[in-house]
């Protein structure tokens, strides 16, 4: 039952959680790489001399948003930034060591450009009952994240469904 | 194309490289899209995983690749109802539901994707995208400012 959630958790719905700074420079040579992996080919990730026709620069693959709020695995002068640490925390509280992501809805407004410095908050929007599923024990909860650029401008906006379980 | 009118079906192989490539190079760490011992042993999951960013991109680029580079998408939503492994033919199948006609140069479209694996639904998705209407270049949707942009999402 939602009334059986932690005090720290409860207070936690419809506030803004943390504003994480761009640990990254949007850089065309990373969303290449993934434009690779997944074998994507669209010229407005990849050769500006085609892309002048749709747009005035380079894009970032559009499904790349989120992980512009992702740091590098690691770095050599400071301690690495972990994404999405409001739903690391509510796993922490509630004790519930694994999580997947069910559902997605992100929305895409100003695209995302070389050079671009990305941050993002993080707000819990509902969590559930306790639920049995076929992975385990656990709660469902949703989370609302909003990107923004350097220029301040909201360049999209995500919301993401987990289920947080134990075995 | 008319309302219900199928798009061609596209195909995607997965592989451990390409799971993990797509995981890697959205700087998503989490070891079940890397490392199969975690996966297996420890989240209890036929192997690693395909990330979501990966398989939003896979989707996004269906999209692209059948209305061109000057197809934007606004807005995706999907649910993924069994995990995707490597060594697995995904099968792309789209449909158009809606079509919203804003000028002679734009449509706001949106499409249902079933992303299959031997005919059963691994992933479902919705996307909202802007088509270019006219063989005008000028027109494409990228250049709409970002805030008529979100005024053709929300309508």
């Amino acid at each position: 039952m939602q009334s059986n959630l932690p005090k720290e958790i409860l207070k936690l719905i419809g506030m803004t959680y943390c504003t994480d700074l761009s640990p990254i420079t949007v850089q065309k040579g990373l969303w290449q790489n993934f434009c690779s992996a997944i074998e994507d080919g669209n010229p407005l990730y990849w050769d500006i001399t085609k892309t002048s026709k749709y747009s005035e620069s380079l894009i970032s693959h559009p499904a790349l948003l989120p992980s512009w709020a992702h740091d590098f695995q690691w770095h050599p002068e400071r301690e690495i930034i972990h994404p999405m640490q409001l739903h690391f925390h509510i796993k922490d509280v509630l004790n519930l060591p694994l999580g997947i992501v069910t559902d997605v809805e992100i929305e895409f407004y100003e695209p995302v450009k070389d050079g671009d410095e990305i941050s993002s908050e993080q707000k819990l929007l509902t969590i559930s009952d306790c639920v049995d599923t076929k992975l385990g024990n656990g709660r469902y909860w949703e989370i609302e994240v909003n990107y923004y650029n350097q220029t301040k401008q909201n360049v999209g906006k995500q919301n993401i469904h987990f289920l947080g379980y134990q075995k | 194309m008319n309302i219900n009118d199928p798009l061609p079906i596209t195909t995607y192989l997965t592989t451990v490289k390409n799971i993990q490539a797509g995981a890697i190079f959205s700087r998503d760490w989490a070891p079940l899209h890397s490392d199969r011992d975690w996966a297996v042993k420890k989240a209890k999951l036929p192997d690693i995983i395909m990330n979501n960013y990966t398989l939003n991109g896979l989707v996004i680029k269906y999209v692209t690749d059948y209305f061109g580079a000057s197809a934007r998408v606004g807005k995706v939503k999907f649910n993924i109802k069994k995990p995707i492994c490597p060594n697995k033919r995904l099968k792309f199948h789209g449909n158009l539901i809606s079509e919203k006609i804003i000028s002679d140069q734009l449509s706001m479209i949106k499409l249902a994707i079933d992303v299959k694996i031997s005919n059963q639904i691994f992933a479902s998705s919705e996307i909202v995208a802007g088509i270019n209407l006219s063989n005008k270049t000028k027109n494409s949707p990228w250049k709409i400012d970002s805030e008529t942009w979100k005024s053709y999402l929300f309508e």
